[in-house]
């Protein structure tokens, strides 16, 4: 719900995805098959309908507009900082904005990240090379 | 205003943890080896300990407090007969959903209905007794005021009714709340959207689901059911499946 929360920056849309997420599973149990721990697998799910959702016509234009600071959700983020990864994510492709989040919200070392992506630390550093790489693009 | 986008990590010491395995942590998903290591760690960094402590208690407002899920709404009010659950059902989809599949993530085919029988259509369902979410099995004893969550199997589209007769002869429709079968989608184990609270009437339960190529009307069945309480009614285009339970008195978990 926290995660949810800050991804949407409203808390109507962060329940609306908790309740797709439960739903969901009970409609399809074999979803979570115990492959991975349930944090790892509450993160995956969460970030990627965050994501499908950030990309939704209606939420992209309201997170691309948002100039009022919502209150911070985490002790160490700032509203300014909170709204930016926002606007970053709507515009990183998919597997890019994933590991974004993981890095910038959760501050998740690159095992974690490999750990809840499934593969290897080393192309987790590729992955946040290549996104910095795009969010310092964007800014020049 | 910061123009870079930085991480949480790049102010933590090396050994911080991150919110993740704060979560994992709050959540006993860690090993023993690590999780003593983490608890060492919280015992001297402010920043961990405080972070830490605000996930324990969000983790048990949460708890406390869990938000409705918008389930669809469907109330009968048959103070002989059984009532549907509002959304507020809520602490029952999450306990199925977090309890019953990490604690019953593996089901015994001998006695489990949601993987009986392959190849053919068939009901089955989940009982929640107190704070205990368990998968119902043939026979299976439950108790009054237990909560069911129907489930449904079948390998083709059409529609699904449920209905029952309890220990006093007395025959409902437990789903769905409208007047004709619902449509539904094939699946191999699917919960169906409401919940329903069993009433005081002890005894043998018979539960049984009508899967039909049409919305058929659900009245005359249960009139059906209720005038011939032992035999299934033959209706045209439905095949049935059926379940039989035993209904003690309430019980305190």
């Amino acid at each position: 719900m926290r995660r949810a929360r800050f991804l949407l920056g409203s808390e109507d849309d962060a329940r609306e995805m908790l309740n797709e997420i439960f739903v969901s599973l009970l409609d399809k149990p074999e979803q979570f098959s115990e492959k991975s721990s349930i944090t790892t697998w509450l993160y995956s799910v969460t970030t990627h309908g965050c994501l499908n959702r950030l990309r939704n016509e209606r939420t992209r234009r309201r997170i691309l507009s948002e100039s009022a600071l919502p209150p911070s959700e985490t002790s160490n983020e700032s509203p300014e900082h909170a709204v930016m990864l926002r606007q970053e994510l709507t515009r990183l492709p998919q597997e890019l904005a994933e590991v974004a989040v993981y890095h910038y919200l959760d501050g998740m070392t690159h095992d974690e990240i490999a750990g809840v992506l499934n593969c290897s630390r080393r192309h987790v550093g590729d992955l946040i090379e290549r996104m910095h790489a795009q969010v310092n693009e964007e800014k020049s | 205003m910061s123009k870079r986008l930085h991480s949480p990590y790049e102010k933590r010491g090396a050994d911080c943890l991150s919110d993740f395995a704060i979560d994992a942590l709050v959540a006993g998903d860690v090993d023993s080896e690590k999780e003593k290591s983490q608890r060492e760690h919280l015992v001297t960094c402010d920043d961990c300990r405080a972070r830490f402590e605000n996930a324990s208690h969000a983790a048990e407002d949460f708890s406390r407090d869990a938000p409705e899920l918008n389930l669809p709404i469907a109330r009968k009010n048959k103070p002989n007969n059984v009532r549907v659950l509002y959304a507020a059902s809520s602490v029952f989809a999450i306990a199925a959903a977090i309890l019953f599949f990490v604690r019953f993530g593996h089901h015994d085919p001998e006695t489990d209905l949601t993987t009986r029988l392959k190849g053919s259509s068939h009901i089955g369902f989940y009982v929640k007794h107190g704070a205990e979410v368990s998968p119902g099995t043939i026979g299976a004893h439950v108790h009054a005021g237990d909560a069911l969550r129907f489930t449904y199997a079948t390998t083709s589209s059409g529609y699904l009714a449920i209905l029952s007769v309890d220990g006093a002869k007395n025959a409902s429709v437990y789903y769905p709340d409208g007047p004709t079968a619902q449509a539904i989608e094939p699946a191999s184990n699917r919960a169906l959207s409401s919940s329903t609270i069993l009433d005081d009437t002890v005894g043998h339960e018979t539960l049984y689901g009508f899967f039909c190529d049409k919305p058929i009307a659900l009245e005359p069945v249960r009139a059906a059911l209720a005038a011939n309480s032992d035999h299934a009614p033959v209706v045209d285009g439905c095949t049935v499946d059926t379940i039989a339970f035993d209904k003690d008195p309430n019980s305190t978990p």
